[in-house]
């Protein structure tokens, strides 16, 4: 982690200072408080970073983890193409059954009742802008 | 505006039948959420807020809900710790020691009275400080330029950084990066794009509503998902709700003292209402004739920890209001609220736009009147949202954080940032980097570094221009002394010190 910001410092460096440092007027360009920045991350990560290689943690289920961002992601990357409605239905539908070993034809009606519900409420109740369907099904 | 012209004008707007819908739903989301220990209120303000702006709601009743929210979660945060010996939220962890003991004793009834009581006592009191402290503080901000501005905002994010985490190098790193975060996007002063690498998407920079959601609602889904999903759920019975008479005469200075504790922690930036209610447990345990009951079902152990954190909520709103100066995650949001309804936070606030700011003021009395009706007899139905398994509740708390991380501006890239920073903030929490600084920063970055070149502009470049501006030279010095305070410390006892850091953020 630590690195990683130090890297990320470091990069922030030779970006910044592709920046002007000055205004017209005397007073400090737009690079100025990126390098300034970049400093800090670059000398507090490289401070922390011996430490942080000897870091180590426990992991709990990190299938349930994975199975959430993976989720998430065909969630983000298909919204655009199948709306709100279908997209997010499928994803918590998903979820409810992957998360919960019983009872999961119920969960499943529940989870669909719960994203079309929530579409209602949302998008045509409080006028939330929520993607559309690309066939307009749903108003 | 005097206070009590500036009440009757709020009372007038809070009273409307729509002010006090938002203010009750407010409550009601607000306790939920505090109940609920997957979503804290962090993660809900920073949900709700972009639904409430898209439902294009009247600007003061629509922080009427959100500061509804915010102290609410502090009342619902309780039941958990009282029945289950889980905090809903880390400003109830100190409620778990006595609440969970009485609890156990067949007394959790009391307990959770005394807990909405010492809230309500409590959350009035702190509105009452917030109105007596805020006019001063206002007409002495007033005067504040860009160098003032600048320093200020650099001292609220070093106490913060101080106070977020067990490692200060740490919560400094994770400031930059928030601050860094800010700097994404168009420069707001030469319209040059900075870090967007020819990006479109980048332009804008990064919306701090969905940084948030990723960094605690879906950092805490995550890191819960990895963690076991089934909650023991103790079933209590709830008889004999209203605490006795020797109850009422323990706490009756408890409240108080409790109270005045967690309003000024409260108003320090950084501190909270977490750090409040550890100081207020302390602190009562000290001059308590029993300390040795600590901890094993005492009243005042949960009287004074819930009279702190409420307290503190209030206290926050006084910097947030009068400075515009975040002094937690929640208030850095509730600041970034101001800001979206098109409002100028900070002292010209309360001047400008006395409806706003009075109308909020006045719906806290209403909203802790309506928290305390709520809350007693219905703690039962709190209780039973316990009982849900969370397998069941984790894809719903899913669904609020993909539609109020849409909401914030109809874009699905929002999605995948914050999916990314979710993802981020989990791997920071197994690694102990606090997220508080991170939105702190990207919040107060802009209008930072903003305030800090206007200030060199103004002086030609002069970066010795605050010292001689007195308040920035203060509040510069404070900063670093917040920053160094614990290594002088050690310096002056004369044991082995690590190696200082400098601090050169100004």
């Amino acid at each position: 982690m630590a690195v990683a910001l130090a890297l990320l410092g470091a990069f922030v460096l030779v970006e910044a200072s592709q920046l002007k440092m000055t205004s017209l007027g005397g007073g400090p360009g737009p690079g100025v408080f990126p390098v300034a920045l970049g400093v800090i991350l670059l000398g507090i990560g490289a401070r922390l970073a011996p430490a942080a290689l000897r870091e180590r943690t426990e992991f709990g289920h990190l299938r349930r983890v994975a199975v959430l961002i993976g989720a998430l992601a065909a969630y983000a990357a298909l919204l655009d193409r199948l709306g709100f409605v279908i997209t997010t239905s499928a994803t918590i539908v998903f979820l409810l059954v992957a998360f919960n070993p019983r009872r999961r034809l119920w969960l499943a009606a529940l989870g669909l009742a719960g994203s079309v519900g929530s579409y209602a409420l949302f998008s045509s109740f409080l006028k939330v802008q929520l993607p559309p369907d690309p066939w307009f099904l749903w108003p | 505006m005097d206070p009590v012209a500036g009440l009757g004008l709020g009372f007038q707007l809070a009273l409307t039948p729509t002010n006090l819908l938002f203010a009750l739903v407010g409550c009601l989301v607000g306790t939920a959420i505090g109940v609920l220990p997957g979503i804290g209120p962090v993660s809900g303000v920073a949900i709700l807020l972009p639904v409430i702006f898209a439902s294009r709601v009247d600007p003061t009743s629509g922080m009427i809900m959100l500061a509804a929210v915010y102290y609410g979660s502090q009342y619902g945060g309780s039941t958990t710790s009282i029945l289950i010996n889980t905090p809903g939220e880390s400003s109830s962890v100190m409620t778990c020691l006595d609440g969970y003991a009485m609890a156990k004793k067949g007394r959790a009834g009391p307990a959770l009275a005394m807990a909405a009581i010492a809230s309500f006592v409590a959350g009035t009191l702190a509105v009452l400080g917030l109105m007596l402290l805020a006019p001063p503080l206002t007409e002495f901000a007033l005067g504040f330029g860009p160098h003032e501005n600048a320093a200020l905002m650099v001292l609220g994010l070093t106490t913060l950084t101080r106070l977020a985490g067990k490692s200060v190098l740490k919560a400094l790193l994770m400031a930059a990066f928030g601050l860094l975060l800010g700097t994404v996007g168009i420069d707001s002063m030469s319209g040059t794009p900075r870090f967007t690498f020819g990006s479109g998407a980048l332009l804008n920079g990064f919306d701090f509503a969905v940084v948030a959601i990723g960094l605690f609602a879906f950092a805490e889904l995550l890191s819960n998902a990895e963690e076991s999903l089934d909650r023991p759920v103790i079933r209590t019975k709830l008889r004999d709700l209203w605490p006795t008479a020797a109850d009422w005469l323990a706490v009756r200075w408890t409240l108080l003292r409790a109270t005045v504790i967690g309003f000024f922690i409260g108003t320090l930036p950084g501190a909270g209402a977490t750090v409040a209610s550890f100081m207020a447990y302390a602190i009562e345990k000290r001059v308590s004739k029993h300390p040795e009951l600590f901890g094993t079902g005492v009243i005042e152990g949960v009287a004074a920890p819930e009279a702190a954190n409420n307290s503190a909520t209030g206290g926050a709103m006084v910097p947030l209001l009068t400075l515009g100066l975040p002094s937690s995650a929640t208030a850095a949001i509730l600041l970034g609220a101001i800001n979206i309804f098109g409002y100028r936070p900070g002292p010209l606030l309360a001047i400008e736009h006395p409806d706003f700011f009075w109308g909020v003021v006045a719906s806290m009395y209403i909203g802790n009147v309506m928290l305390l009706i709520l809350n007693l007899p219905l703690v039962g139905v709190w209780a039973s949202i316990l009982r849900i398994p969370y397998g069941i509740l984790l894809p719903f708390i899913v669904l609020f954080t993909l539609i109020g991380t849409y909401a914030i501006n109809n874009d699905i890239f929002d999605i995948w940032v914050m999916v990314a920073f979710g993802v981020l903030g989990w791997i920071m929490r197994k690694f102990d980097y606090p997220a508080a600084p991170v939105v702190l920063a990207l919040v107060l970055g802009p209008q930072l570094e903003t305030n800090f070149r206007r200030a060199l502009t103004i002086s030609q470049g002069d970066y010795t221009s605050f010292l001689v501006h007195p308040i920035a030279a203060t509040l510069l010095v404070l900063a670093v002394l917040s920053l160094v305070w614990p290594i002088l410390v050690r310096l002056v006892r004369g044991r082995p010190t690590e190696v200082p850091i400098a601090v050169e953020e100004a």
